[in-house]
């Protein structure tokens, strides 16, 4: 039932911890952005800032228009939005442009560009969501196959990108949802086990970039020295190099000299943790990530307050997902997580990240400002 | 209602939850879920620590270092190398620049290929070094295997690929864009004069170190200390100047100015090549001092080398015999003997020997140079003259070993003289206590201690100077970055004889070159000094060649009044006159005097030995200020020549305080005074002028002249009326 009156409490439910540790998460980006990225283009320092403004802009809209509306929009119209999410994946396959390390994953929209993955992690959160706090009759393992089927149809479509950091979102956000969802530990472990024995077929299926991208991160030191492989462990190495100096304070804004003189690639976007680390040091890294992660505690705070399971379900599937992005972002800058090119969400340069980023965290707030006050829930 | 609503809801969610277990569940495990990945987090800002501080070989302070060796580049800034001038401020030595290749071979492992992460097709993609080689080797052509040597040199952060490589090799390996290869504009030796002074100012490599002679000496001098700056590069090698480290400037090496005069320089190098050609000699070499001070003035040897070429010649060619090479002095070491035995009152000049040709020491007869001609009762002036062996021989008896050779050391021998030059050697003496008494007689006429070249002369400057043994020395001062000048200080001198004494030998030296039909003697100037013939030391014997000999002349000029003290020795001269070092090396000895008395405005001494009561004598006064009018009410046009234009006496030859008889013309300069510019000097017009007139007139105007030939001035380099700097050269060409 979509209730369209706003009532003025939804306004004192709003959760101020949430609002704010975006708020300094957004300074942050926006400042590490500008420091990374405006040496890139010559004479144009402000190129990238004015991109990611554009986009933090764009977000907010995002952000206001879903924390305002009731969530419980989305869950009315998340068959369309599961089949828009089929078509922009599939559309993208035939029209969509290169990216920087292969795949036809976007679609270029004036200055900015549409990677239809990232919206589809949302829209694949809201159908996930939908079916998981409406069905009913599901006793055996093989009643969960129309959420596996859900997930495996855009994962497919993924694949053929191929862009199978995206895909292991698609996986991670399915699995998280499981959890936080309740399935019983029995049924989880069962699929955790069926997807393990399915990784032999996988690895057949992998790219040769990916497997070597994955043998590096088993090996580095075997590696790191062979030819063969510098193209791959140059950037790893060199981000290892980047973090490794930054000791307590860092270099300074700017300053940061392995990533400032692009030997760590991609340090605006994919790699922009060793710049921070690089840059402001022990203390500027230890800071962000915290504040990130009590960002997204408070998510799954709300998840707690969330006065139904589909609000639960969407706040367990943002949580998830940016979980999923830091995790394996920070891990991969670090060399403890295989490379896998996906952005940490609000810091790293992308637009489609960060204005669906904007638009999961306004459904979460939505949940938020229609909650309990968590006083009588727990 | 709120209640109602909760109610219904948990009636709903219970109906729901069959699969998935309740919302109490889901709360425990996102709190579950939450700290598992908040320890995770604690796990990897533990891993940022490790990267940073773990004590580990390959973490922390290590990965600063790389970090830094990728980043930054220290450019050494070379320090400029100081110029060698003549003592007259005659550029020897100086600096220009080529290019030269500089790989770090540590940027290029790390490498291992070029990576092109932006997919630059401006790149050059090598994947092994044995690729890059090859492709070096195409346009450098040094070999693919030198290539690869220098490629895997691991000894220093810069390697040179290749120096001094043409612009077009550097454009087409600039284009390749390889990370690590770095391009020097660096500074490269040039010697003006080609040969001029290549015996003793030694080179400087391409690394501008000194690799012989002064170049090597004075090394720390010139060389400066390098300064550096460093450039940041992005890896595409794109500067970053914003993040500029600063600079430290190199200090500029200090310029030396020598105790050489290039004129003296050029009279010696001709006539020693002169008289190894007309001798037939092997080789040879001259030195000029100056007695009073032991400046050397002038350093020659044969053969001279390009010093612009040096890489063509071996380094026997680097070494000086002057200063290195030692040998048996022969009869010029009669002067140390006999001096020896005037100062210890054991002798005097009028003492009367019996010469009979031989003397007899035991079973041995030692005979004099001719060879058993009975020269009878001779004075010590005398036997000094005829170079007697018998009666130096005896005077070395008288002396005994332990005078003798004391003597010889306090001159200087068998030790260094510490002359600033690379690679001196001592020479030996006689042990005075193991010597037998044959030794001591021979040793007294020359014949068995060894000395260099340089130790005879300068023992010679003490002999007539006064007494006064100094430091030889090429330096005159070095002139620092910032233009403070340094003068050398001598870091011994000492008396060694009486002023008596000295006085006393200078006259006998003039008489023993005066001997009559001396080839040594000058119509000119009045010469002292002594000539010397020795057996030529055979290395492979230990002997001495019976019939090749070293012939030479030591001596001064003027003999009444030393200005330059003379050295010459020919190697094996064997040509038309044959060896003995009175018809070899005494008629160089007298050709170099009278050139460098002429060349230096020496007037022949025959106007100095007149009568100044005769009163058609005058000593000529200063005439230098007046006006062109002025000189002719005091002149008749006939007595005097003008030359030049303008109204200003400049120059006056004679010089003031000359003696000149009446009736001889004199020669004034006329010219303009610049008053703006008081170093600017206008070049008179020297065509006509004889070669003293000319280097009188330009040494009063302060011009340098470039002299060659002599005789009367048929030309000159720079135009009269020409405007130059004080200081400045002018060639000009006598016949």
């Amino acid at each position: 039932m979509i209730s369209w009156r706003f009532e003025k409490k939804y306004l004192k439910n709003i959760d101020f911890w949430l609002i704010a540790s975006m708020v300094i998460i957004g300074i942050f980006g926006t400042i590490m952005i500008y420091s990374t990225s405006h040496n890139l283009v010559p004479g144009r320092p402000e190129y990238y800032m004015v991109r990611h403004l554009l986009a933090v802009f764009l977000g907010l809209i995002l952000f206001v228009f879903s924390s305002f509306f009731d969530y419980h929009l989305w869950e009315k119209s998340s068959k369309f939005l599961y089949i828009v999410m089929l078509f922009m994946l599939t559309i993208v396959l035939f029209i969509g442009r290169e990216g920087d390390y292969g795949g036809q994953s976007w679609i270029p929209l004036g200055p900015l560009s549409l990677q239809p993955v990232e919206p589809a992690k949302i829209m694949l959160i809201i159908s996930l969501a939908a079916y998981m706090s409406k069905e009913k009759h599901q006793r055996t393992l093989l009643q969960l196959i129309p959420t596996l089927a859900m997930t495996a149809l855009p994962l497919g479509l993924v694949l053929l990108q191929p862009d199978l950091g995206s895909g292991l979102v698609f996986l991670a956000i399915l699995l998280g949802m499981f959890y936080l969802g309740g399935l019983a530990l029995r049924y989880l472990l069962s699929l955790v086990g069926i997807g393990l024995a399915a990784f032999p077929f996988l690895w057949s299926r992998m790219e040769e970039y990916q497997k070597i991208r994955i043998l590096i991160f088993t090996n580095l030191e075997r590696y790191k020295n062979d030819p063969a492989y510098s193209k791959y462990t140059w950037q790893l190495l060199q981000s290892i190099i980047a973090i490794g100096s930054g000791r307590i304070k860092g270099k300074g804004l700017t300053l940061g000299t392995q990533t400032q003189l692009e030997f760590v690639p991609e340090s605006h976007s994919d790699m922009i943790f060793s710049a921070l680390a690089e840059e402001l040091g022990f203390i500027g890294s230890a800071f962000i990530i915290i504040v990130y992660l009590y960002m997204i505690y408070r998510v799954f705070r709300i998840a707690q307050r969330s006065p139904d399971r589909f609000g639960r379900l969407v706040c367990a599937g943002v949580g998830t997902m940016l979980l999923f992005h830091l995790t394996i972002n920070v891990g991969m800058t670090l060399g403890i997580m295989p490379v896998i090119g996906i952005p940490w969400p609000m810091l790293s340069y992308g637009s489609s990240n960060l204005m669906i980023t904007l638009w999961g965290l306004g459904l979460v707030n939505s949940v938020a400002m229609r909650s309990q006050k968590t006083m009588f829930s727990n | 209602m709120r209640f109602a609503k909760k109610q219904r809801n948990k009636i709903k969610i219970g109906l729901q939850e069959k699969l998935y277990r309740s919302k109490r569940i889901t709360n425990q495990r996102s709190k579950l879920f939450f700290v598992f990945f908040f320890l995770l987090y604690i796990g990897l800002l533990t891993r940022v620590v490790w990267l940073n501080y773990a004590p580990f070989e390959h973490r922390g302070a290590q990965l600063r270092e790389e970090a830094s060796l990728v980043w930054s580049r220290i450019n050494p800034i070379q320090p400029e190398r100081g110029n060698i001038y003549d003592r007259n401020g005659k550029l020897l030595a100086t600096n220009t620049r080529a290019d030269s290749i500089v790989v770090n071979n540590k940027i290029l492992d790390r490498l291992q290929v070029f990576p092109d992460y932006e997919n630059d097709q401006d790149i050059t993609e090598v994947s092994s070094k044995e690729e890059l080689a090859f492709i070096l080797d195409d346009i450098l052509g040094l070999g693919v295997e030198e290539i690869m040597e220098i490629l895997n040199d691991k000894s220093l952060d810069f390697v040179y690929l290749a120096r001094v490589v043409s612009k077009e090799q550097v454009e087409q390996i600039k284009a390749l864009k390889l990370q690590g290869f770095y391009y020097i504009y660096e500074p490269k030796r040039i010697y003006p004069l080609n040969d001029f002074g290549s015996s003793f100012l030694g080179f400087a490599g391409f690394e501008l170190e000194g690799k012989s002679g002064l170049e090597l000496q004075y090394n720390e001098t010139l060389k400066g200390t390098p300064g550096s700056n460093q450039t940041i590069e992005t890896i595409s090698g794109q500067n970053l100047p914003y993040l500029d480290p600063g600079e430290i400037k190199a200090i500029d090496g200090a310029s030396l100015y020598l105790t050489i005069d290039e004129q003296l320089q050029i009279v010696l190098e001709k006539e020693l090549n002169r008289a190894i050609e007309i001798n037939l000699a092997d080789g040879g070499a001259a030195l000029i001092m100056d007695p009073y001070t032991s400046e050397i003035l002038a350093l020659a040897a044969y053969p001279s080398y390009n010093l612009n070429d040096t890489l063509k010649y071996g380094a026997a060619l680097h070494r000086n015999p002057i200063i290195s090479d030692s040998f048996e002095p022969g009869s010029t070491f009669k002067i140390v003997t006999c001096m020896a035995a005037l100062e210890l009152g054991y002798t005097y000049e009028s003492e009367l020997f019996n010469d009979p040709g031989y003397y007899q020491i035991g079973p041995d007869r030692i005979w004099n140079w001719d060879k058993g001609a009975d020269h009878g009762l001779v004075s010590l002036m005398d036997a000094m003259r005829n170079s007697s062996n018998v009666i130096m021989g005896q005077l070395g008896l008288r002396l005994g070993a332990e005078q003798l050779v004391d003597f010889q050391k306090r001159l200087g021998f068998g030790d260094k003289t510490g002359i600033d030059y690379p690679g001196e050697s001592e020479g030996l003496l006689f042990n005075p206590e193991l010597i037998r008494e044959i030794e001591l007689f021979t040793s007294a006429f020359g014949q068995g201690p060894s000395v260099t070249p340089l130790q005879q002369l300068n023992a010679i400057n003490a002999i007539i100077n006064g007494g006064i043994l100094n430091q030889p020395h090429f330096l005159k001062s070095s002139v620092n970055s910032e233009g403070t000048v340094e003068e050398f200080e001598m870091s011994n001198s000492s008396r060694v004889i009486s002023e008596d004494t000295s006085l006393r030998m200078r006259k006998i030296l003039e008489y023993v070159l005066n001997a009559p039909g001396s080839r040594g003697a000058s119509e000119m100037f009045r010469l002292a000094g002594k000539t010397g013939t020795a057996n030529k030391f055979n290395p492979n014997t230990g002997g001495y060649y019976d019939d090749i000999y070293i012939s030479s002349t030591i001596g001064y000029a003027p003999a009444d009044n030393p200005m330059y003290s003379i050295f010459i020795y020919l190697d094996n001269p064997h040509g038309p006159d044959g060896y003995y070092g009175g018809q070899t090396a005494a008629p160089a000895f007298r050709r170099i005097a009278e050139e460098i008395l002429k060349v230096s405005g020496y007037l022949p001494d025959e106007l100095e030995k007149v009568d100044l009561t005769d009163s058609n004598l005058k000593i000529l006064p200063e005439y230098r200020g007046l006006t062109k009018d002025e000189i002719l009410e005091i002149f008749e046009e006939d007595e005097i020549s003008l030359i030049g234009s303008g109204e200003i006496i400049l120059g006056q030859f004679p010089e003031p305080g000359s003696i000149m008889t009446k009736g001889e013309s004199i020669t004034f300069l006329l010219g303009e005074i610049d008053e703006e510019n008081p170093l600017t000097v206008i070049v008179p017009d020297f065509v006509g002028l004889s070669l003293p007139e000319a280097v009188s007139l330009s040494r009063q105007l302060g011009l340098n002249l470039n002299i060659s030939g002599q005789g009367i001035c048929l030309e000159q380099g720079t135009e009269p009326q020409t405007r130059v700097s004080k200081g400045s050269s002018i060639n000009a060409v006598f016949k």
